[in-house]
């Protein structure tokens, strides 16, 4: 009897895949794969967002989407498995562009881009297209636009430094983060003033130009001194290791968790009285994340090279067909020209997850912050997305990208032009050089070990591994490559 | 397994022309999940080996074996190329080999003491309960592992600093100091690993026969003569085959044992740094999957010969207890 039933069961079920197999069949939208980046977990309001999107674009474009979230070493294995997709996230720090382009991996969209959507070749401005999102002039991937400059940020608690009559600037130095440490050590003590995680704080090493792993860099204001083009080791760099020094003076001081090294990140609920980030004149996000007022001041950049531009795009499988190709480039343009469409993916379902302020802002609910909250560029361009404010009072300038757009002409700009390091000849010993950097750098960055200490050691190391070989290596590539572009 | 024989002591092995017996066709039936399980993952992968001599490059829209034979260049052993350039090269091999063999002398000795003297309880109800406990950790997954020794051994809210503080002395930065963290990992492997192996020698002293005990203590033997005499002899092929077995992994490590539970700290790398821990972080960056392909293959060549070695010292000595 048993054996009878679940013999039915089992028809059932094939029977009712089988009608829904009929009923796709009817005139149907084409359903495309897009992955795209994230630090952990898929959201976790994904399936109803990505219903409301869907029916959107279906109705205007008729594609739709499978949204699927990747973390960076999973973009990695996908691509190298050859595991199917349409539209992929890719940029200059994870699921890199360069290697995958050069490797042909990508669609090649310079024609299908200009005849099939003008729009979308319209809204983004042409030198995009030229530096970021070419190799050997062909164009590879959409540059999703957003702040295209680096800028780094301090992220102050306002409440508690203006309570002890500290004075917070819009800008500062590096090194100025020691008095504020310090008072805020003397009057608070249930948090070290700067938690870190292994990372350290974010991007502070971000005014230099990394070309390989965390040892060979060109740092942005060698431009204009005899040293202009010239990669260097990371000891080279004097800021650099000012900065180190400094960390490791702060930790001595006991302004840093003494388990920084062996801590993975510092969670969200960490009252941290300083974290850092990249941002951009007006972005008031960091306030909606932490729940306190968060004050941003700016200590380095903003900063203008290929990886900055290249911070975030999208690329089409280089196994796509052609119609597919054609209906992810439409999807793509939807995401660039039509607001509506755009705030969906970008904050969520309006009266759900945000809802619109009166001067067109957007204000997200407490569904839309814990369900639906990721950095806006994941999903497609930023710039296009309304922008968003902290609260009522609290609003953000809706018409701030013409700002940031216009502080951008005072950036250091790199002199690199869009070189990009081809590691392949010397991949053995950059591979040996990243195991020695591993060692370090969690240390170093998080201020545990003295860097005039353990510097010998890592020479030494780098030296066995093969820097040099490294070194050289790209050195040659990037005179090749200026000598090539200087006509 | 091969305990049955046991238990006909004396016996030497009789050879007679083997016939495919109705028992060995269950036998054979009930092997079949394993045997299948083996082909599909150990035996039909193999030809990922290639992996370890091509620069593998996916060409999109073809296939993986495409990918792999066609589009993919051979490079001979370049791959293996960047584990010696490392210059902590010397210090790999000797935490790998060298942690590998304390645990090999440790996981032989203690089980077969332990379960010596389990087997001797008289309280068979206190046998089971320190059984049990004994094997619970087997369960555990290194992270969580990971974190109980944290919250022992973490620097600020750790218990043993606590403890360590509350006693007015100083506190030790358990993560930054590389000196405690041989023994540590060693005891933390034994904790892990001994309930489970004593399981299988508990299990072999069920078997023997129970009347060569009943007539030692006629001839008046002790109980430690008792052990020596007939508990450890009749051992012996089973602590040959464990042996053979775990000399067979000493290019390996468990990762989450050296990776995990220091927190993957580099303060401590000179005595964590195995050969996985090395692959791993030297590929993380760049997914380099030949690289660790190559490592994978040479872990296994020198095993296997390693394992082979054994094998002939085994049975030079003790010709009835060789694995093969």
């Amino acid at each position: 009897m048993k054996k009878l039933l679940s013999l039915i069961l089992a028809l059932v079920l094939t029977l009712s895949l089988g009608v829904a197999g009929m009923a796709n069949a009817e005139e149907e939208p084409i359903k495309l794969i897009w992955w795209v980046y994230t630090t952990g977990d898929a959201l976790i309001d994904t399936p109803i967002v990505v219903e409301a999107a869907n029916a959107y674009s279906a109705e205007k474009i008729g594609v739709t989407i499978d949204l699927i979230f990747k973390t960076a070493e999973q973009f990695d294995l996908g691509m190298t498995t050859g595991e199917y997709y349409d539209i992929t996230f890719t940029c200059d720090w994870c699921n890199s562009f360069a290697t995958n382009a050069y490797n042909e991996m990508f669609y090649d969209i310079t024609d299908l881009v200009q005849t099939e959507t003008p729009a979308l070749y319209e809204a983004i401005d042409q030198t995009y297209w030229d530096v970021a999102a070419s190799i050997n002039d062909r164009i590879y991937a959409v540059p999703t636009l957003k702040d295209m400059a680096t800028m780094m940020f301090f992220r102050l608690d306002q409440e508690r430094y203006e309570a002890i009559g500290m004075e917070l600037k819009e800008k500062m130095e590096f090194a100025d983060l020691e008095e504020y440490l310090a008072a805020y050590k003397e009057n608070y003590d249930d948090v070290y003033p700067l938690p870190l995680g292994k990372a350290g704080l974010t991007g502070f090493t971000n005014f230099c130009q990394w070309i390989a792993g965390s040892y060979l860099c060109s740092p942005y204001d060698l431009a204009g001194t005899e040293m202009e083009n010239k990669i260097i080791p990371f000891w080279e760099c004097e800021e650099l290791m000012n900065r180190f020094r400094l960390l490791h003076k702060w930790y001595e001081l006991g302004y840093i968790n003494p388990d920084a090294a062996t801590t993975e990140s510092i969670g969200k609920d960490v009252r941290a009285s300083v974290r850092s980030g990249a941002a951009w004149y007006g972005y008031e996000g960091w306030t909606t994340y932490a729940g306190y007022p968060i004050f941003k001041s700016n200590y380095d950049g903003p900063f203008i090279s290929v990886a900055t531009t290249r911070g975030a795009m999208n690329a089409i499988n280089a196994a796509c067909s052609e119609e597919n190709a054609i209906a992810a480039l439409k999807y793509l343009e939807l995401l660039n020209t039509d607001r509506t469409f755009r705030d969906i993916l970008c904050y969520g379902i309006e009266g759900v997850h945000f809802n619109y302020l009166d001067d067109g802002t957007v204000l997200r609910t407490e569904q839309g912050k814990t369900n639906w909250s990721t950095d806006s560029f994941v999903t497609g361009s930023v710039v296009n997305a309304s922008v968003e404010s902290v609260s009522e009072d609290q609003r953000a300038d809706p018409n701030q990208w013409e700002r940031v757009f216009k502080d951008y002409e005072n950036a250091q700009v790199s002199t690199l032009g869009a070189f990009s390091f081809d590691r392949t000849p010397v991949e053995a010993e950059h591979a040996a050089c990243s195991a020695v950097m591993e060692k370090y750098v969690a240390e170093l960055y998080t201020g545990t070990s003295d860097i005039d200490e353990v510097l010998d050691t890592i020479k030494a190391e780098l030296t066995t591994a093969g820097y040099e070989a490294v070194l050289q290596e790209a050195q040659a590539q990037l005179d090749a490559y200026l000598a090539e572009n200087a006509e | 397994m091969r305990y049955e024989s046991l238990s006909i002591k004396g016996e030497a092995p009789i050879r007679k022309r083997r016939r495919f017996t109705r028992d060995d066709l269950e036998l054979s039936f009930l092997s079949l999940p394993t045997v299948l399980w083996f082909i599909a993952f150990c035996y039909v992968p193999f030809f990922g080996i290639v992996f370890a001599f091509k620069n593998y490059r996916y060409k999109p829209g073809k296939g993986f074996i495409y990918s792999l034979f066609v589009n993919s260049k051979w490079v001979g052993l370049q791959n293996f190329e960047f584990l010696f350039r490392s210059p902590d090269l010397y210090n790999i091999f000797r935490n790998t080999l060298g942690y590998n063999l304390v645990f090999i002398l440790i996981g032989i000795t203690l089980p077969v003491a332990l379960a010596i003297m389990m087997s001797m309880l008289h309280s068979k109800r206190l046998g089971k309960v320190c059984q049990t406990a004994m094997f619970l950790p087997h369960f555990l997954s290194w992270v969580v592992v990971s974190y109980f020794v944290y919250a022992f051994l973490s620097t600020d809210k750790g218990l043993v600093n606590s403890i360590l503080a509350t006693f007015g002395k100083e506190r030790i930065m358990w993560y930054q100091e590389p000196s405690y963290w041989p023994v540590l990992l060693v005891f933390f492997n034994t904790w892990k690993t001994m309930g489970y192996s004593m399981v299988v020698y508990m299990a072999s002293i069920t078997g023997i026969d129970q009347t060569l005990y009943e007539s030692a203590v006629i001839d008046g033997a002790s109980r430690w003569q008792q052990v020596k005499s007939i508990t450890i002899p009749l051992l012996r092929p089973v602590i040959s085959i464990m042996f053979i077995m775990n000399v067979g992994h000493i290019f390996t490590t468990d990762f989450g044992l050296f990776f995990q539970v220091p927190r993957d700290s580099n303060s401590l790398i000179t005595v964590t740094q195995t050969l996985d821990v090395y692959v791993y972080k030297a590929l993380m960056q760049s997914s380099n999957y030949n690289y660790s392909s190559a490592v994978g293959l040479m872990q296994s060549v020198f095993g296997c010969i390693i394992l082979l070695i054994a094998n002939r010292m085994v049975k030079y000595i003790d010709p009835e207890s060789g694995l093969f």
